[in-house]
């Protein structure tokens, strides 16, 4: 009776289990994805687990006890909440506070220093967080909307100089976005150019395997003299 | 030989062909160089470009690609040295054209029927007859032990003829290469090949006007024969007007406008402050000698007299108030007789661009001089292109630096007295531990300086210094040790005659210091090792007292 | 082990920081990794078998171990997608190369590729050209007419020395520093692409 029960359990936390499977990965080999999901998010721990209390840095007890309260990287966070051994928390970068901020004015927020990955940790939360999943969602899509005007503004008129002071409070979602913006805007001028136009160029990687070349010898002169 | 047609002769024989063109330093040089490789360019002629300062390049350069084709052009070098012998090039078919306006021609060059053919018109050059300068037996004294068998007399008398033939010949020689100078521009002689192929534009126009105005900015042409050869492109520069009026019935905005006009000679006026322009324009700053405090009162009231207040003549010229911008240049000319500026004006070729960009070809020719002369050749050749008018401009900046540098090494000479007159010519010597010696260690910037210090002496003690030739020298900057030295004719001397190509080479001989020959294609600079430098200007003043004596 | 998860993390944030060179290669950390997912799959091993012996004798065993394994099996597939990502991205990296630098490389460029990255680039160039062959008739070049061409002739500026260059039509052109050539367009864009020549435009 006892293993029937566990069974039956077993059986309930498999079908829950899948319902709760979140998305596992969208492109395998994107960087970028993985440094994503490496995000620390907080969770509190929902029931003991044992053998993993090494996962609790200030505690030197062999089993995770129950409601204590860790920081987690994203993807062992997901995996660990399917397991039902989790909760996610909301992070403070989707809190109630961030969303009247965001409400307030989104544009002057340091996106890159409240959560470099902010769209990004947010879809993954969304389903993590059932029960927040609309919050966020509209937090995300207010977010985006207040700060929109601002990037396409930027990629097109900022001078390249001074691409790293523009985009400091860029997330990478948006820096991306810049870049991309700004890279059409240089096509466009240098198809205007007529004498860029026709020019038929070196490679870029050419040009920076050059660069670094010339760099490297520069040192080395300046080392031995 | 002479060519006579140009295009017959010259451009019908490079079609299909591949050709080299090696191309002098000067300004002159590259816009004759633009000019070509338009023409070449519109033919698909395959040619390949090497920058030459030295006759060491043309000798490099001729063995590096001699072999890719049969025709070399040589665009303001090769003319004055006989350039077989001097750069032996390997090929034996290789068809030399040169396009020099240095004179005068090696009598090699100008009689070599087969390789050497040149480009350049000649105008009343005295060049000795072949006959009095070639003759069969001239190295040959063979001949004479031959005929043992004849009359003792005629031998004699044939051994008399041909040592006065000799020394006929070595005096004719050292008439006709006694002085420097130069001929028409080599920009207008290409000029006029594209107009007889009726490939010309406004811009090779534009081009030949800088060649020309580049030639005046060096005092390398009297201002008649500028003036004579300006009425010829202004006749051509009409002549494109109606053309492109008649084609378009509204005119394009961004197309190349040109204009000429009696204009201020003041330097890079458009591009400076009135006041910086005055200071540093040669004959305005001796005329009021702008070094000195007096000359500075003068200065401001003159500026009192012309109407314009102080504030606006500090002020960037293109911000001046429109009033005083468009009536300058007539105010200055009526003071010109009252404070005899008799230089204030110059005939002077401008150039429009859109709304943006205008340019005087007089301040071009001096800032594409400045990026030459910093040894960049390829970025000069670019800041004549008008898509590239950022090169242009960092000229014009870097011109003016120079400018004030020279204008301040004038006054510390001036002050310090360190301009010496020997009685037959007059010397000043830049230490190496000056300030800015570098800048002045390259052959443009030293000459620049060496006219400037030459009008500021002469403007100071006006008795018979204005007959003495000027002799500079500098620390190198490419050859370090050695001292650059460049020797100018007098302010009196209009034309461009300099003998000091012929006075550095003896002097070098008589006193025997070590020297760098053919460091540069100029003929009146040279390299003398800087401990001997005293014993080579005691040389030169004992060359010139034998000139003088001779005359 | 989470502090494994940032050896691997570490890899990957190379790959982020130089996205168009190679740096060496990282034997090191690799060899840490693979000794780290050595040690989990062990000690999930010893864990599996600690269930089929409790199962089997039917005792209360551990169930929570579940919890353990799949939290080692997903550390392991995690430093494996690391790997992967590292291992991918050098090679989008080299790939790249074949495209700039042409079927040839210098020493300085296979300095950092490993013996096996050296024989990926040769069989993906072989790759390469099999495929720009097997186009059209006679094949199409297609690093060649990157943009389309205004002239059956360019000026090019040599910015570097390379010797001799033989033009179409057998004549030998000397390719020296600071000189300027006018040459057909066709051949001079491998040229010009690598670096060696510069397109003059007026």
């Amino acid at each position: 009776m006892h293993r029937s029960l566990n069974q039956s359990s077993l059986e309930e936390s498999r079908i829950r289990r899948s319902a709760r499977t979140v998305c596992e990965f969208e492109e395998y080999f994107s960087c970028d994805e993985i440094l994503m999901l490496s995000e620390r998010t907080p969770v509190v721990v929902s029931k003991e687990v044992s053998r993993l209390g090494f996962l609790d840095p200030s505690s030197d007890e062999e089993n995770l006890k129950k409601n204590t309260k860790l920081e987690l990287p994203l993807w062992l966070a997901k995996h660990l909440y399917n397991m039902y051994c989790v909760d996610i928390q909301l992070p403070e970068a989707f809190s109630s506070y961030s969303v009247n901020v965001m409400r307030a004015d989104s544009s002057i927020v340091d996106l890159k220093r409240l959560q470099p990955n902010y769209y990004q940790v947010g879809r993954q939360l969304m389903a993590l967080l059932p029960a927040e999943a609309q919050q966020i969602s509209d937090l995300l899509v207010t977010t985006y909307k207040g700060r929109f005007r601002k990037i396409f503004d930027c990629a097109q008129n900022a001078d390249i100089k001074e691409t790293d002071k523009v985009t400091s409070s860029f997330d990478n979602e948006e820096r991306a976005m810049f870049f991309e913006g700004q890279k059409v805007q240089l096509d466009l001028q240098r198809w205007r150019d007529r004498s860029q136009r026709n020019k038929i160029n070196t490679a870029d990687l050419v040009v920076n395997h050059r660069k670094r070349k010339r760099e490297a010898l520069r040192e080395t002169n300046s080392s031995t003299a | 030989m002479f060519v006579q047609d140009l295009k017959t002769e010259f451009y019908d024989v490079l079609v299909n062909q591949r050709v080299l063109v090696l191309c002098g330093a000067d300004v002159d040089a590259l816009v004759s160089c633009k000019i070509l490789q338009y023409l070449f360019q519109c033919d698909n002629i395959l040619y390949t470009l090497v920058p030459v300062t030295r006759k060491q390049d043309i000798t490099e350069a001729l063995e590096k690609h001699g072999e890719t084709g049969r025709y070399v052009v040589l665009l303001n070098c090769g003319g004055t040295f006989d350039i077989l012998e001097d750069c032996k090039p390997e090929n034996e078919n290789l068809v030399f054209f040169i396009a020099d306006a240095h004179r005068p021609f090696n009598v090699y060059n100008v009689y070599n029927n087969s390789q050497v053919r040149i480009l350049s018109p000649t105008e009343n050059e005295n060049i000795p007859g072949f006959e009095d300068v070639f003759r069969d037996d001239m190295d040959s004294d063979a001949e004479e032990e031959e005929e043992e068998g004849r009359d003792l007399d005629e031998i004699l008398e044939r051994k008399r003829q041909k040592r006065a033939w000799i020394e006929n010949r070595n005096r004719l020689l050292f008439d006709y290469t006694q002085f420097n100078y130069f001929g028409k521009a080599t920009s207008l002689t290409m000029f006029e090949l594209c107009w007889k192929m009726s490939r010309d534009s406004t811009v090779i126009l534009w081009y030949a006007i800088i060649g020309l105005s580049d030639q005046l900015v060096h005092r390398r042409i009297e201002s008649d024969k500028y003036v004579t050869e300006c009425g010829l492109l202004q006749g051509h520069m009409t002549r494109h007007d109606q053309l492109y009026d008649q084609n378009s019935s509204e005119s394009n905005v961004n197309s190349l406008k040109l204009s000429f006009d009696k204009e201020l000679n003041l330097i890079f006026l458009k591009h400076w402050t009135l006041l910086e322009s005055m200071r540093h324009t040669q004959h305005f700053a001796c005329r009021f000698k702008m070094w000195t405090v007096r000359g500075q009162k003068k200065i401001y009231e003159f500026l009192a007299e012309l109407g314009v207040p102080l504030s606006q003549c500090k002020q960037i010229f293109a911000s001046m108030d429109i009033t005083f911008r468009s009536s300058i240049k007539e105010w200055i000319f009526k003071l010109a007789d009252k404070y005899s500026l008799d230089e204030i004006g110059a005939f002077c070729f401008s150039a429009n661009l859109g709304y943006k960009h205008k340019f005087n070809a007089l301040d071009v020719a001096t800032a594409v001089n400045t990026i030459l002369d910093q040894g960049d050749f390829f970025k000069a050749l670019d800041a004549l292109s008008w898509s590239r008018i950022e090169i242009l401009e960092k000229g014009i900046e870097a011109s003016k630096t120079k400018l004030i540098s020279i204008f301040q090494q004038v006054q510390t000479f001036l002050e310090t007295r360190q301009i010496a007159s020997t009685g037959r010519y007059l010397y000043a010597v830049l230490q190496e531990s000056t300030p800015n010696s570098k800048l002045f260690g390259k052959p443009g910037a030293l000459e620049d300086l060496a006219h400037f210090l030459q009008a500021a002496y002469v403007a100071r003690k006006s008795r018979d210094s204005p007959l003495f030739p000027m002799v500079v020298a500098a620390p190198s900057v490419t050859f370090p040790g050695y001292s650059l030295v460049i020797g100018i004719p007098p302010q009196a001397e209009t034309s461009s005659r300099n003998l000091f190509a012929q006075v550095f080479n003896q002097a070098a001989v008589h006193c025997s210091s070590a020297i760098q020959k053919d460091a540069y294609l100029q003929e009146n600079l040279i390299l003398v090792q800087s401990e001997h430098s005293r014993q080579f200007f005691e040389a030169i003043y004992d060359l010139l007292c034998s000139v003088d004596g001779r005359d | 082990m989470t502090s494994l998860a940032d050896q691997g993390l570490s890899l990957v944030k190379e790959i982020l920081r130089c996205p168009d060179y190679l740096q060496p290669m990282r034997e090191d950390a690799l060899r840490n990794i693979f000794e780290e997912m050595r040690a989990l799959n062990e000690a999930n091993q010893k864990d599996v078998r600690l269930i089929s012996a409790a199962d089997s004798e039917r005792s209360d065993g551990a169930p929570d171990v579940h919890v353990v394994l799949y939290v080692r099996h997903q550390l392991l597939l995690r430093l494996r997608r690391c790997i992967m990502a590292y291992l991918d991205g050098r090679l989008k990296v080299i790939r790249e190369f074949r495209w700039a630098f042409g079927p040839v490389l210098t020493k300085d460029l296979k300095a950092n590729m490993t013996d096996g990255e050296q024989k990926w680039f040769i069989d993906y160039s072989a790759s390469l050209g099999r495929y720009m062959s097997s186009i059209g008739e006679t094949g199409v070049d297609l690093l060649q007419h990157s943009k389309p061409p205004k002239s059956l002739y360019v000026e090019v500026r040599v910015l570097e020395d390379y010797g001799d260059f033989e033009t179409e039509d057998g004549q030998v052109v000397v390719l020296a520093k600071n000189s300027t050539h006018f040459l057909e367009r066709s051949q001079c864009e491998k040229l010009i692409r690598q670096g060696v020549l510069e397109h003059v435009v007026t």
